[in-house]
């Protein structure tokens, strides 16, 4: 089956990376062959990548003061809240649990 | 500790070791660091947006899975921190502040390199600074960590093909609008011509 122009487009980037599924190069390489419109988008799109790449792909070093700020930042948050069940022993929770339940119980009863 | 992968390290930070968390860090500083350059554009506020990553990123290490690869959750978390904090500063700042404010001779771009490659580069950030968040995010990805489309769609946890979308959607976009840069300067310079 023919591929469309849409399609092709669709799977440019990776048919231009390598990156397609082998079974769609060989679909996607008669597309190119046989459309002009498609041919020229692909160089078109070729070269954008290429002016992106060179635009941002550039080597670019950290700053040395960034681990110290990062590390005193860290080394300076408040300990962390752990949850109010966690925070004690289970006996204990379980004691606060049920002096809660039967509070709200006799509660309830005397109403 | 050189001998721990990534993901020991951040489960023993996630467990309050903060040597391994250091360690993490010397890891990847100059990834998440690049990552948030292009992002905000300039030096200063890259190094505040990289230093709120890893803080977030240690603050956030109790809820990453140690069972799956360590870099694509670390990647994500950056990628969503700087989407958040360009939101909050496009909030305080004209968007023509913050493109004017690059400095290039930092940026990776050698001082001895031609004038026309220093212009050239910052006219291409310039058209991916106004692309939309998601296409940004998704092109950043593939060109500043150069990651396969398949990478990219771990990190940012969407299908393959809406990667692969948005990355054509962004390159198409930057595209066309290097051709409309170019078409203005065709008009200008016939128009100095006449004169």
């Amino acid at each position: 089956m023919k591929m469309s122009c849409h399609n092709a487009k669709n799977q440019m980037l990776p048919f231009l990376s390598g990156e397609l599924s082998l079974a769609e190069v060989p679909k996607i390489q008669r597309h190119l062959d046989e459309c002009p419109a498609c041919a020229q988008y692909a160089v078109q799109i070729e070269a954008a990548q290429e002016r992106l790449q060179n635009a941002l792909g550039s080597a670019v070093t950290a700053p040395p003061t960034l681990d110290a700020r990062v590390m005193a930042t860290i080394r300076n948050l408040p300990p962390r809240r752990a949850s109010f069940y966690k925070s004690q022993p289970v006996h204990q929770a379980l004691k606060t649990k049920i002096e809660y339940s039967i509070r709200v119980t006799t509660r309830n009863l005397a109403k | 500790m050189l001998h721990f992968t990534d993901e020991e390290l951040a489960r023993r930070a996630g467990e309050g070791h903060i040597s391994c968390f250091e360690e993490i860090l010397s890891r990847y500083r100059s990834r998440v660091f690049r990552l948030c350059l292009r992002w905000a554009g300039n030096r200063d506020d890259a190094e505040d947006w990289a230093q709120e990553c890893f803080v977030r990123a240690f603050g956030q290490l109790g809820r990453y899975d140690c069972n799956l690869p360590f870099a694509p959750w670390l990647l994500r978390l950056t990628t969503n921190t700087c989407i958040n904090l360009a939101k909050a500063r496009s909030r305080h700042t004209t968007r023509c502040e913050t493109l004017d404010e690059y400095d290039w001779e930092d940026e990776g771009i050698p001082t001895h390199a031609p004038l026309e490659s220093a212009d050239e580069a910052r006219r291409v950030r310039s058209a991916v600074q106004v692309l939309p968040a998601n296409l940004r995010a998704a092109i950043l990805l593939r060109f500043v960590e150069e990651l396969s489309f398949r990478e990219i769609s771990e990190v940012l946890g969407v299908p393959l093909q809406t990667v692969v979308t948005r990355c054509k959607r962004a390159v198409e976009m930057v595209r066309q609008n290097f051709e409309r840069e170019e078409e203005q300067t065709r008009i200008r310079s016939r128009k100095e011509v006449r004169r």
